[in-house]
Formats: C-alpha cells, structure tokens, sequence
C-alpha cells in the first residue's frame, strides 16, 4: 500500500517538476514537439510555447515552428520528457 | 498539476481562428464555436486541406470549406492559432 | 477463497526500480533506461531513455537518446523486461 502511494506521487511529482521547462513530446504519430511546458493535466493534455516540430527527432529538421500556445492531444501523447 | 489545465488555455480561444490538425495528414482552419474534454469540437467558416501524395511522390493537397463543422475528438492531434499572415 | 496469487506482478516490478529497463510498446518501438517509477496506469519514468525501432529487417534502428526523466504514457506498453536489452 504505501509503495503504491509513493510510486503514483513519481508520475505527479514528474509533471509538477517539469513545468515551465523545455521539453520533448512525442505523439503516436511519430511527430516530435520540442518546447517549453506550460501545462499539463492527468489525461497528459500538453500545452507548449516556443514549439518547433520535427519528425522522430530534431535532427531529421525543421517541419514547423508555432508563434502562439501549441496544445497537444493527450490520448495522442507517447512521452513527455525532459530537454 | 498547474492550475490553468492546456484544456483551460484552449478556453482563450474560443471565438478566435485555430488551426487543428487532425490524424491522417488533415488539417482544419476556422473559428472556434465549442469544444469539450473529448476535444469534440464545433469550427464556422473552416477550410479543410487534406493532403495526399499523387503517383508521382508529390505532395496535392485538396481544401474545401464549411460553414459549420463538427470534428470528432478522436481525430484530433493538436490545436494552435494558425500562422499570421 | 481467492485464486489469485498472493504476489503481484507490479509487486515484482517496484522491486526492479532503478535498475535498467527494457520496455516494448506495442508497435515497434522499445525504450531503454532506468526505471524510476510508474503509477497505477503504469505510465512509466525512466531516466536517460534510448528510444528504438525496428525496422522492416529486424534490426534496431536508434531514434534518440534521451537526457534526463521521461514520463512515458502506459497507454500502449505492451512489456516491461527487468536487466534492460542485451546489446543496448
């Protein structure tokens, strides 16, 4: 039982540790958002600023960079994770 | 979790232009009327452009436009304000 | 009187946290890394994450190399192998 506590607060502690950070998201699709974490919820809806968007990785280049807030869909979502 | 949700953040856009892109390399531009936590969501004056490669490799795109459209959640990728031009 | 084993199998895998992790999705794509913890969705973190796929012969082609924790969502895991891969 309190393993269980303490493994639920890795995941919510991951999400509450990296806000405001540049971040990878990557979806099922295989498109890749690098970018700084404005927002995130328990369904791992993501909303990004100052996103670019590439295929894979960043080095296969530039497919796209957004001026304005970038929300991503969270049943969409592969992984979030640190820059 | 923060505490304006990215669901909060859409909220700004409401009665504003947005760009969805949809799964299958579809993509809808338009005002946006409604929407839920499914992402169901209600554009007016939207032009879809869907794009396909032809039997060359190129890319074609294709639009057409609605004056009122109901886009599915599940269909939904991402949601963003379309490039100023 | 319950038929279910008294151990877990999440039970085994909180055992196996921050030791090396091999995850396969349920596509082609595998991750390696630490395993630093996961949720009752198994949603997973892993530290210093390799991303792979296998291609049509096979073999693992390397996407990226990840530096840091990524919360990788449970959605589509289909295994997690304590001890990580052999050869990665």
């Amino acid at each position: 039982m309190s393993t269980k506590t303490e493994t639920t607060s890795v995941s919510t502690q991951f999400l509450s540790n990296i806000i405001g950070k540049p971040v990878n998201v990557k979806l099922y699709s295989g498109m890749l958002y690098n970018g700084r974490l404005e927002s995130i919820d328990g369904f791992m809806n993501v909303a990004l600023s100052n996103t670019t968007e590439h295929y894979e990785n960043s080095s296969n280049g530039l497919l796209k960079s957004y001026n304005s807030d970038v929300f991503l869909r969270g049943t969409q979502v592969m992984y979030i994770s640190e820059v | 979790m923060s505490l304006e949700t990215p669901l909060d953040l859409l909220k700004l856009n409401l009665d504003e232009q947005v760009y969805v892109k949809l799964r299958g390399a579809r993509s809808l531009v338009g005002t946006l009327q409604a929407f839920d936590s499914h992402c169901n969501i209600v554009l007016s004056d939207a032009i879809e452009t869907i794009y396909e490669l032809d039997d060359e490799g190129d890319l074609q795109s294709v639009e057409r436009n609605s004056e009122m459209i109901f886009v599915r959640g599940d269909t939904v990728t991402l949601i963003t304000t379309p490039d100023e031009e | 009187m319950s038929l279910l084993p008294d151990v877990l199998p999440l039970e085994v895998i909180d055992k196996t946290i921050n030791q090396p992790v091999w995850i396969i999705l349920q596509s082609q794509r595998e991750f390696t890394g630490t395993l630093i913890g996961f949720d009752d969705f198994v949603n997973v973190i892993i530290e210093d994450a390799v991303e792979w796929v296998l291609n049509e012969e096979g073999e693992d082609e390397m996407i990226m190399t990840h530096h840091g924790r990524m919360l990788l969502s449970g959605n589509t895991i289909a295994m997690l192998v304590p001890g990580g891969k052999k050869n990665a």
